[in-house]
């Protein structure tokens, strides 16, 4: 027990910790957001859905996969990006996303109890262009800049059981959190009339609540195909102006989101992973036709008795594509990408991996309207299990 | 016993890769992706500026002198009808020390109290920038003086005594030595003292002291240290001297004519030092000009939170002669914090930080506009209150940020006159920043 929550105070230690984020897209600027893919490394590289894979984990968009685990376990994810963009746009960014952390311990012998923490949407973009005033007579070059900073991430408290040799059931509780600081700075190259003129800045922060249910079921036919369906029910998504606003408040739709995955064991090293996930945004965004609804799938193969150095270190290939909720530049915009990784088993007892590190690569691209982005995406993940 | 193994060896392999990775994420950088496309900003920014004349936003303005005494400035400065009006003269007093250590006639160190001066020299250390050959002149005062109260009429002016030099400028002085300087001497320049000087200010029962006057009409020169080195003469070993630094404690420097009084015209700096005090009242609500209205709905309210900048300008006219500003002037404004005990009362921080520099050029003829900040005044004015919920100051002074400097001053028009103050702001209005 001490030595679990140990590693539980290392994982949300780190999560504190964790440097704010940049963004991964300027696609964040359209409606509320980029959808954030609260996964781990496994799931990213076998096509991104990450349910129903065969092994029990602990995942915010799983809340059935955790009840096969047969000790306390600690996860967490760091995600690192680089994007190089086409069209009106600095050419380069890169970031570290939302850590992903999760923990399970067991509920006597009921199944097991999971708290997890994750990404939403992202918010983080800014937009800077250039202009001239004409002040005292002269002509002063100012540079507009609007920097979003923040986005939605959700804790969950869930619980994961298997009623049947064939059905694990799960469910989640949890609650929307996160903030958005929005700024806008115009700021005056003075040098050409030799006065300085501070620069203007307004500024508005506001933090986000609403609550969010998820059910889960994952059904075993036979040993060598696993199917598993989530059903996430969000309530509305207050966005509060904290002291000092002057914006005004909102509230947002936050649509119920279907997630299905599939996998089957084509050979007995290698595995088949299907998912798809839906929603529909339609009416998150009050006053706009922003939103739609989006379908999304991937496919991966897991390559599970290749060894490095001694250890079982499973490959993994994978292709997801997906349409993003939120209409940019009068467009609709689409991702995909290609996606592999490799996991190491540090530690197992039996079949039951104790400490593993999953890695995952992703290359893709996005595009809308005038802007198109390529970019190179590295995921970690760290389990560890173990009293 | 398979499951103990199991866990002794994951750990130090589990935490050697993790902190690896950890490392290697956390090493990378983080930049924000920018869009460079104008329809991505979501508010409507404009930049407007905002010209008000005196009458719209000054309540009232007074030239105030006598801030600071001539003693206090850096520098000590002679003049000789410069600018074909002014005469500046130094004084100085000097204190001998009580002994001496020399070595004696068997070449052991003594220390001498009764050593005997015997001649010297004034070392003085001029500022060359801009100078031209010129001669001085020392004279033993006859008069006590005091260093604090003295000008070019009155020698002591204190509670307990006044009194006038016997002639105007310090005078009578008897003549104790003159030298002539050329830019090939550097800046030192030496002017040998005779020995009854010498011997007269040893005697701190009638010491009072050294004139330094100039004589060569239209210079002026500004002095930098001035120290005498006295030539002693040891009682241990009467057939040597010695040199003796002496302490320069008493230094100042007078002048001539008084500078006139303003005339409706503003002041800022000289020695003693002049402030223009203003008391402000900034309109919150503009209904004009139609320039202004031209780029903004009328009636216009300011937010104070959105003055970019607010500054008093002023247009320099040209000093009266002999007081016009050689080198470059930093002015400040600061607020009032009890205008009701002016001119004595205190003054708040710095609204221009560092200062405006203002060449000595914009004193020379063609007239210049000088722009002092004073936005944080203004905000608090335009708010009611200041930021941390105090009553805002109404008054602030234009002052010479290093006071007293020097005797030249800087002059602006005043209200009513041709190039009268006025308030330019420049304000940016934009829309709320909104959440979606």
């Amino acid at each position: 027990m001490r030595g679990f929550m140990g590693l539980l105070l290392v994982g949300w230690s780190w999560l504190a910790l964790a440097s704010p984020a940049a963004a991964q897209s300027l696609l964040s600027a359209g409606g509320l957001g980029l959808p954030v893919e609260p996964v781990d490394a496994r799931s990213h590289s076998l096509g991104g859905t990450g349910l129903g894979l065969f092994g029990p984990t602990v995942s915010p968009t799983a809340p059935a996969a955790a009840a096969d685990l047969l000790a306390p376990e600690v996860t967490f994810t760091l995600v690192q990006s680089w994007v190089d963009l086409e069209g009106p746009a600095n050419p380069k960014a890169s970031g570290a996303r939302f850590p992903v952390i999760g923990a399970a311990y067991p509920l006597f012998r009921a199944g097991f109890v999971t708290l997890t923490f994750g990404g939403v949407l992202d918010q983080r973009w800014q937009a800077e262009a250039e202009s001239e005033v004409a002040l005292g007579g002269e002509s002063v070059t100012v540079t507009d800049r609007f920097a979003s900073d923040g986005g939605v991430s959700a804790v969950r408290v869930g619980f994961a059981r298997r009623v049947t040799p064939q059905l694990a059931v799960g469910f989640s509780a949890g609650l929307y959190t996160g903030d958005v600081a929005r700024t806008f700075s115009r700021s005056f190259d003075t040098l050409s009339i030799g006065t300085t003129i501070p620069s203007f800045s307004s500024r508005g922060v506001w933090s986000y609540e609403g609550p969010t249910f998820g059910v889960g079921a994952q059904w075993d036919i036979g040993e060598f195909l696993r199917a598993a369906g989530t059903v996430t029910w969000s309530g509305e998504l207050d966005a509060s102006p904290v002291e000092g606003t002057e914006g005004r408040g909102a509230t947002y739709e936050i649509p119920t989101e279907y997630r299905l995955g599939v996998s089957g064991a084509l050979l007995p090293s290698l595995t088949l992973v299907l998912g798809a996930t839906y929603a529909d945004w339609g009416g998150s965004v009050s006053e706009s036709d922003e939103g739609r609804s989006t379908l999304g799938f991937g496919a991966g193969l897991e390559l599970s008795d290749f060894e490095l150095l001694g250890r079982q270190a499973p490959l993994r290939l994978g292709y997801r594509k997906a349409e993003l909720p939120f209409r940019f530049d009068g467009t609709n915009p689409t991702e995909s990408a290609w996606t592999g990784g490799l996991g190491i088993n540090l530690a197992q007892f039996g079949n039951v991996p104790l400490a593993r590190i999953d890695f995952a690569v992703e290359t893709g691209s996005r595009s809308a309207g005038s802007i198109a982005e390529s970019f190179w995406r590295a995921t970690m993940t760290v389990r560890v299990a173990g009293n | 016993m398979r499951k103990g193994r199991a866990r002794h060896l994951a750990a130090p392999l589990t935490a050697f890769v993790a902190a690896a990775a950890v490392l290697a994420f956390a090493s990378c950088t983080n930049d924000t992706a920018t869009g460079l496309d104008d329809d991505l900003l979501p508010l409507r920014p404009r930049t407007i500026e905002v010209r008000l004349p005196w009458s719209q936003f000054g309540v009232g303005i007074d030239v105030i002198g006598g801030y600071g005494l001539v003693s206090e400035t850096p520098s000590v400065v002679l003049a000789d009808d410069y600018q074909g009006q002014l005469d500046a003269r130094a004084l100085a007093a000097f204190r001998y020390p009580p002994d001496v250590s020399v070595d004696d006639t068997t070449g052991v160190v003594r220390i001498d109290t009764a050593y005997v001066p015997v001649g010297g020299r004034l070392l003085v250390r001029i500022d060359t920038i801009g100078q031209e050959d010129f001669h001085i002149v020392a004279g033993l005062l006859l008069d006590r003086w005091d260093r604090t109260s003295a000008t070019w009429e009155v020698a002591v002016d204190s509670v307990t005594m006044s009194r006038l030099w016997e002639e105007p400028g310090a005078g009578p002085v008897v003549p104790v030595g003159s030298a002539d300087w050329t830019p090939e001497m550097g800046d030192s320049l030496i002017v040998p003292i005779d020995s009854l000087a010498v011997a007269t200010w040893a005697d701190t029962s009638q010491a009072s002291g050294l004139r330094l006057e100039l004589e060569t009409p239209g210079r002026l020169v500004r002095i930098l240290e001035l120290g005498l080195e006295v030539d002693a003469r040891p009682s241990v070993n009467p057939d040597t001297l010695v040199a003796v630094e002496t302490a320069t404690g008493n230094v100042t420097f007078i002048y001539s004519p008084s500078p006139p009084d303003p005339s409706g015209g503003l002041r800022v700096g000289g020695v003693p030092a002049w402030r223009t005090v203003m008391r402000l009242n900034v309109p919150l609500v503009l209904d004009g000009p139609p320039e202004l209205c031209a780029e903004v709905t009328c009636p216009f309210e300011i937010d104070p939170s959105r003055v970019n900048l607010a500054a008093i300008a002023l247009t320099t006219t040209v000093p009266d002669a002999g007081f016009r500003p050689v080198d470059t002037l930093q002015l400040d404004a600061r607020g009032i914090l009890a205008p009701e005990l002016l001119p004595k009362s205190p003054l708040g921080s710095s609204l221009a930080s560092g200062g405006v520099l203002v060449p000595s050029e914009a004193f020379g003829g063609s007239t210049r506009e000088v722009e002092i900040p004073v936005t944080s005044f203004v905000a608090d004015l335009l708010r009611g209150e200041t930021s941390t919920g105090g009553q805002p100051l109404t008054s602030l002074a234009i002052v010479d940020l290093f006071e007293p400097r020097s005797f030249p001053y800087a002059t602006f028009a005043g209200p009513g006159q041709e190039g009268e103050p006025f308030l330019r702001m420049i304000v940016t209005t934009a829309d709320t920043v909104e959440i979606r």
